[in-house]
């Protein structure tokens, strides 16, 4: 049976929890971090392979920022969480387009980093580092939703707010990631 | 008709379906999956690598999952150590807290304005000479307002033959006052006046004329050593 990593963990417990943590509990805050972090850095790897830590840092500073503000149950505490890390994103995205970067062309050929093939990386080993890594080959809605279906936990509604789209068409990317994945794993014939 | 020009009888009448390409089993069953209660029985056996490959993607953390804690843990203490002590109680205590102290604000602030109230309304009725004859003469002495007067007209502290109590208990002043300062009073008012004062010996209290609306007014002080009237107060109402 599947258990999101982040859905549900704390139950009853965890408004005594999230007040605590907001009084200036460390123990309080390291118990919501470690229940997090771990579903934050899997969604990051896959919507921002290239920078996933430092913006779950950036993440954790505006949370830490905003926590004495933030009102709500734990689905709300996890939207929240993943709506923030989606703007980080964003904002990351934004400051590298910016930035002027150095063209390919001028880089030896030899310096260049040499990439083994994602899907046959993720045939190569199992586990959710593959799972992750297979994820990226889908379409980033269908990827993001299913991560924030199945890691973080949210449902279909709160996903729909998350991205700003309606929930059929959530129903929708969901379905046909799951779909694409299929084929996938039937076509190289490897059990995860 | 239709933004395009199209009348509406004109437009297929196919029953709508959001997602033909998805049937209500596998929609069951994926919806299953994605909420995290596995793969039911009877579903499609081609859904099995799909249940797999969720059950991956949400398996207990690993090690590189959980390295940035001390840094977040850092910038925790780094927040809490500077926030004021009050702002680290909990959301709901505060907000007794405040609820309390808006209720009692209210409270405080509908008693001040209760006495402000009677106050300002026993100024005015002590002005417009309308108290009870003890409570006149207290207002009189304690901010001014007009003396009491009997119905005859006669103020009170004067005695029958026209002598005059002095108004100042400083036994070296009597001063003589025409009665409240009166706004908008004309040096031509022909009608009574507040206090019928000063005695026939002559008006103490001069109006040396008049600005716009306001009158100009002297207030003299008779001294009882030499008997010389001093002007006290040049005032403009």
């Amino acid at each position: 049976m599947l258990v999101p990593i982040l859905g549900a963990v704390f139950g009853e417990d965890f408004p005594a929890v999230l007040a605590a943590a907001q009084r200036g509990s460390e123990a309080a805050f390291t118990r919501l971090w470690l229940d997090a972090n771990p579903a934050l850095i899997r969604y990051l790897r896959v919507i921002a392979p290239e920078a996933a830590e430092d913006v779950a840092s950036d993440t954790w500073v505006q949370v830490v920022r905003g926590l004495v503000r933030f009102r709500g149950d734990e689905p709300a505490w996890r939207a929240w969480l993943f709506t923030t890390a989606r703007r980080r994103v964003i904002d990351a995205s934004r400051r590298r387009s910016r930035r002027r970067e150095e063209p390919l062309e001028d880089v030896p050929v030899a310096a260049l980093p040499v990439i083994a093939d994602a899907a046959d990386e993720a045939m190569e080993r199992l586990g959710t580092q593959s799972a992750i890594t297979l994820l990226e080959r889908l379409p980033r809605l269908q990827a993001e939703v299913i991560l924030l279906r199945v890691v973080a936990g949210l449902d279909t509604d709160a996903v729909a707010r998350l991205l700003g789209r309606s929930p059929g068409a959530v129903r929708v990317a969901a379905h046909r990631g799951l779909r694409r994945l299929a084929e996938i794993l039937t076509e190289a014939g490897v059990t995860l | 008709m239709t933004g395009s020009g199209v009348s509406g009888s004109n437009m297929p009448s196919q029953p709508w379906t959001a997602r033909p390409d998805v049937s209500p089993a596998e929609d069951t069953s994926v919806e299953a999956l994605l909420a995290g209660a596995g793969l039911p029985a009877g579903a499609d056996p081609e859904l099995r690598p799909v249940a797999d490959f969720l059950a991956a993607l949400s398996a207990r953390p690993a090690g590189d999952e959980l390295t940035g804690l001390a840094a977040a843990q850092a910038e925790f203490r780094r927040h809490v150590a500077a926030r004021p002590a009050h702002a680290r109680q909990s959301p709901g205590r505060r907000r007794r807290r405040f609820g309390l102290a808006t209720r009692l604000s209210v409270k405080a602030g509908a008693a001040t304005a209760l006495v402000v109230m009677a106050l300002g309304g026993a100024a005015a009725a002590a002005y417009a000479d309308v108290l009870p004859g003890s409570w006149q003469q207290f207002a009189h002495s304690a901010i001014g307002a007009p003396a009491y007067r009997a119905k005859h007209g006669r103020p009170a502290g004067t005695s029958a033959a026209g002598s005059a109590v002095p108004h100042s208990r400083h036994p070296a002043h009597q001063t003589y006052l025409s009665g409240p300062p009166a706004r908008h009073r004309s040096v031509h008012h022909a009608g009574p006046p507040h206090l019928v004062w000063p005695p026939a010996t002559g008006p103490f209290v001069h109006h040396s004329g008049a600005l716009g609306a306001h009158a100009v007014h002297n207030v003299i002080v008779r001294t009882a050593r030499d008997g010389a009237d001093r002007r006290l107060l040049r005032g403009r109402e």
